[in-house]
């Protein structure tokens, strides 16, 4: 009967060791299993139409992270050309200014990462970014239409300085 | 799980102590304040209030120019000019200096023209009577308020990227500090700090700059671009190329119509201002290119820029140390200081001048107007605030709504300078459709065309209806006494 409640006792202890310790290490693996599946979404994923070349980027704030990074990758002929090439962004903040984009499409992806240097939530659905800059020739004619404004204006306050000084002279 | 190293330049959020922010902030509030108040004893009168006497000499009439147009717009934008645009943009950004270069003989014939005058409002009136003067004050109020709050915003953001302090707290002491010296000191504390300010803006900004080309690999940066951001190098990048002129064109029509700048010309001994703003332009045209090039070395540093209007102090501050951060805060601090206190000086002018009297219909005494001085002045500091309180949008997209608007206004301050032949129809047409179909340009395609396509269709406007209806103008009715404005107002509108 004793070694009966002995087993008990024991058995009892052992169960309420694991549940003082138990409980908070699984509440943590389902946060971060929660953090993991419902992952990092960015705010908008589509961005259609970047005609200068840069765009920022936001997404969801994950509680324990202390930086993000985010990546890119240019697709070729519906192809990826690398596996996250490009890191365009390390910071605390979950927001991006991403510039100096050539003509193209682009996926960004964001990786949240903890003290520790752990990944501990990805982006599920990457941002599609696609980039085609204006038009050479009508970047070239309105900076052709400065040029001659430009032109005009100081030949106008030469000739006025000029005239100016002819009538003090005067 | 993948596993990486956190990078170290993220684990330490701000740069500098927000208790270290805080106390450059209570050392340099009292030294601007007091220094405000020890030159403005001299303000006695109306006149000193206002354009410091009429006598300022060479090297305060060019400390001022410089302290003036290095903003923190200077500070902020170019930096993300350089981010957006690459090389062009930083260049585009220095060519704001030939509005200073372009400035310099228009400042003589204007002291000459109008040697008892106070606001460019008043010349516009006068030149081209209401038609033209309307259009021209609703501008020029609009450009100096969404200047005014965006660099209240830009001193609340840098107060807070440098050190931490809100950016509700940042932004209230640096608008209450300038709102008080200028107070006590009008023009006299204005131009005296700006001497004093541009110093240390223009020592700062050399330390940074060989600080930071000794911390900067450029082959590197250079390296790091063309693979990541190859457009931030292309030569025929295509909005870059649009900006270039823009910008230079935003410059001209900043100065040309702005009563910072014609109140400074006014205050000005005579002979003075062409000489002060030439080499007030020189000293500021390589500002913006060090500027700039802190934005684009940020990529190449692995600095994560979530904001590009704070990329050129962040990453001045986070490779130059405690040290650099202190230097920032100071140098941003001054240049934003000098900005806000030449704008309150002379947007005050221009409403007790061009608003106040006017609506009286008689002219003030100069008690009256030093007293209403003040008032505005606080009313200006007042508002802008306010609007600055939500911190909505970026640096550029507040200012850069202006741009339409100030460069429509180039020609008809040009034309009505030199030629006898513009009209007031010319002018005010050419204000009203300049800004019209920059304003289009600007929603159509982007801030970075606006300010020329005003330029442009505004010039094509003026240059039509003057050769259409030309007048001939009398430019000695620009240096009568002010007590017959009302009289000139109205036989000016129909002359010809």
């Amino acid at each position: 009967m004793r070694l009966a409640v002995l087993f008990l006792v024991i058995l009892a202890f052992q169960a309420s060791s694991v549940d003082a310790e138990g409980p908070s290490a699984a509440d943590s693996q389902t946060d971060l299993q929660s953090v993991n599946q419902s992952g990092v979404q960015f705010e908008q994923s589509e961005f259609d139409n970047i005609q200068e070349g840069y765009l920022t980027l936001r997404w969801n704030d994950v509680p324990t992270a202390v930086e993000y990074r985010l990546h890119s990758d240019q697709i070729y002929s519906d192809q990826i050309h690398s596996d996250r090439g490009v890191t365009q962004y390390r910071g605390p903040l979950p927001e991006a200014f991403v510039s100096g984009l050539a003509d193209g499409t682009y996926l960004f992806s964001v990786d949240a990462i903890d003290d520790a240097g752990q990944v501990i939530a990805s982006t599920l659905n990457p941002a599609t970014v696609h980039v085609k800059h204006w038009s050479l020739r009508f970047a070239l004619a309105l900076a052709g239409c400065g040029l001659v404004v430009f032109l005009a204006i100081m030949a106008l306050i030469a000739k006025g300085a000029v005239m100016a000084r002819g009538e003090n002279d005067a | 799980m993948n596993t990486c190293e956190v990078s170290p330049l993220l684990a330490q959020g701000t740069i500098l102590s927000p208790t270290a922010g805080y106390l450059m902030l209570a050392i340099f509030s009292v030294l601007w304040i007091a220094l405000g108040i020890w030159w403005g004893r001299r303000a006695q009168s109306y006149d000193g209030f206002a354009v410091a006497g009429r006598n300022v000499g060479l090297a305060l009439a060019t400390a001022t120019a410089v302290a003036t147009w290095i903003t923190s717009n200077t500070t902020m934008l170019a930096p993300q000019f350089a981010l957006q645009l690459g090389i062009w943009g930083a260049l585009a950004y220095s060519t704001a200096s030939f509005g200073l270069f372009a400035f310099a003989p228009m400042s003589g014939r204007i002291r000459q023209l109008m040697p008892k005058g106070y606001t460019a409002v008043e010349f516009v009136r006068r030149r081209y009577g209401r038609i033209g003067s309307i259009p021209f004050l609703l501008i020029s109020l609009f450009y100096a308020m969404t200047w005014l709050i965006s660099m209240a915003m830009a001193g609340g953001k840098l107060l807070n990227v440098l050190s931490g302090i809100p950016y509700e707290v940042g932004m209230s002491v640096v608008v209450g500090v300038c709102v008080l010296y200028t107070l006590f000191g009008g023009m006299y504390a204005v131009i005296g700090t700006d001497f004093i300010q541009s110093i240390i803006i223009l020592i700062g900004l050399v330390v940074v700059a060989i600080a930071v080309l000794l911390h900067v690999d450029i082959a590197e940066v250079h390296h790091r671009l063309e693979t990541e951001r190859p457009m931030l190098l292309s030569v025929l990048f295509p909005a870059a190329l649009m900006a270039l002129f823009n910008n230079m064109l935003f410059g001209f029509g900043e100065i040309f119509h702005s009563n910072v700048w014609w109140s400074r010309a006014f205050a000005m001994r005579e002979g003075v201002g062409p000489k002060a703003y030439a080499l007030g332009g020189l000293l500021w045209l390589p500002v913006p290119i060090v500027a700039g090039f802190l934005g684009l070395a940020a990529p190449a540093l692995g600095i994560g820029i979530s904001q590009p209007d704070t990329a050129g102090p962040l990453v001045a501050a986070t490779l130059l140390g405690t040290g650099g951060a202190l230097l920032v805060f100071v140098v941003v601090f001054c240049s934003l200081a000098s900005s806000i206190d030449s704008l309150l000086a002379a947007t005050s002018d221009l409403l007790v001048n061009d608003v106040v009297e006017r609506s009286v219909r008689r002219p003030l005494s100069d008690q009256d107007k030093r007293k209403l001085s003040m008032y505005c002045i606080i009313a200006l500091g007042g508002v802008a605030w306010a609007v600055a309180w939500p911190n909505i949008g970026t640096l550029a997209t507040v200012l850069f709504f202006a741009g339409p608007l100030v460069g429509s206004c180039i020609w008809p301050i040009v034309g009505g300078l030199y030629l006898k032949t513009p009209g007031p129809v010319a002018a005010g047409s050419a204000m009203i459709i300049g800004s019209a179909l920059g304003l289009v340009a600007y929603f159509a395609i982007g801030w970075f065309v606006a300010s020329l396509v005003g330029a442009a269709v505004s010039g094509i406007v003026f240059a039509v209806v003057t050769l259409a209806s030309p007048n001939q103008f009398d430019f000695s009715l620009l240096s009568e006494p002010s007590d017959r404005i009302g009289s000139l107002d109205e036989s000016n509108t129909g002359m010809s």
